[in-house]
Order: structure tokens, then sequence, then C-alpha cells
């Protein structure tokens, strides 16, 4: 049931490293396929708030790692040393950003429907869900 | 939930963070279980009331309304 503070070290030089490995490429992914479309202005501010959003998660990381007991619940989530208020915390948030799709998604189908713009209906559904989850998380680990 | 567990921790002489890393949880974590903010699971209730040597009706108290 328990685990030893070794077994609880962050795990940063792999699955963190991936992880953020991975979301840079794919950041490079969006921004290469935006430019081929010549939408520059969206590339450009994908590129700008992914990478904002990487350097923060990759700071909260690097706190997580060098000093675990100041670090907060993103910083132990990322680096996968998260204990279970960490876990019921973001399974919380999760859960708020899931029901929220319901309801975005069917108002963006209705909204298509209605002949607005669905490039920019999709857009402001992705900002709202993750706005409701960074909301949900900040709110959820204040609360408990 | 009310819960005994920061006048046990006095009474043992513990800090926030010694009695976290006794747990394998966060610092925050015993200071929301303190502060009555998180209930904890029951495996974690287990841990908390072995530690103390106590039985979890002695550290947990069911707030009746």
């Amino acid at each position: 049931m328990s685990t030893s503070r070794d077994e609880r070290r962050p795990r940063w030089s792999f699955t963190t490293l991936i992880a953020l490995v991975c979301a840079a490429v794919g950041l490079a992914v969006v921004w290469a396929i935006l430019t081929a479309a010549d939408e520059h202005d969206a590339a450009s501010g994908a590129l700008l708030g992914g990478g904002i959003a990487l350097a923060f998660l990759g700071g909260a990381a690097l706190r997580a790692r060098r000093r675990p007991d100041t670090g907060g619940t993103t910083g132990r989530t990322m680096t996968g040393t998260a204990d279970e208020r960490d876990k019921a915390i973001l399974r919380g948030a999760l859960m708020w950003t899931g029901v929220t799709a319901l309801v975005a998604t069917t108002a963006a189908g209705v909204a298509i429907t209605l002949g607005v713009d669905s490039v920019a209906v999709i857009a402001s559904t992705q900002i709202l869900l993750l706005a409701v989850l960074v909301g949900a998380f900040v709110v959820l680990s204040r609360r408990s | 939930m009310r819960n005994e567990i920061r006048r046990l921790r006095e009474e043992s002489g513990l800090s926030q963070a010694a009695l976290a890393e006794a747990l394998t949880v966060s610092r925050q974590t015993v200071n929301s279980l303190e502060t009555g903010r998180y209930d904890p699971s029951l495996p974690l209730a287990f841990s908390i009331a072995r530690h103390f040597g106590l039985t979890i009706e002695e550290i947990f108290h069911v707030d009746v309304p």
C-alpha cells in the first residue's frame, strides 16, 4: 500500500521528457500545417500559445523534480508523482471538461447548421474546453 | 468528516512534511486532510490509522447533521 521515498521520485527523465517532446513535435506539426495552408496568423498564434503552455508545464515539472515538497498539484501530475488527492483533482477537472464537451459539441453542431463559420466554431469549442479544464483544475485544487 | 490528524501529528512531534513522507503523500494532502477539505480513500485512512497505532474510528468521525 505504501511506497518508499525513492519510488516516489519524479520520473522526469523518461515519462515527462517524452510527453514534452511529443507535445513540442505536435506543436511543430500544427504550425507546419497552418503555414502550408497559408494561415500565417493562426500558425503564429498556435506557436506562441502552445509554446507558452509548454514552457509553463516544463517549469512546473522541473520545480516538482527539484523540490517535490513545494511543487504543486500540476507539477506532481506532470512528473508522475501525483498522490490520491492530485489524482482526484485531475479526475474532477476531466469530468467537468467531459460534461462541458457534451453541451459544447451540441451547441457547435447547431451553430454550424445555422451557418456559422465551422472553423471558428471548432476553434471556440477547443478554447472553451481548455479553459474549463484549467479553471476546474485550479478551483478543485484550491477547494480540496 | 472531522478527524484527529492534526492533534495526533502535533502530539507525535511531527511536521506536516514528515507525516506526508511517512504516508507517501504530498504535504498539501496532509494539510487538506487536517483542515477537513479532503476525505482520504480507505487505503490512506488505514495507513494513517496504522501510523498512529489507532483504529480508523478513533481518528475519523462522521459529522452528524
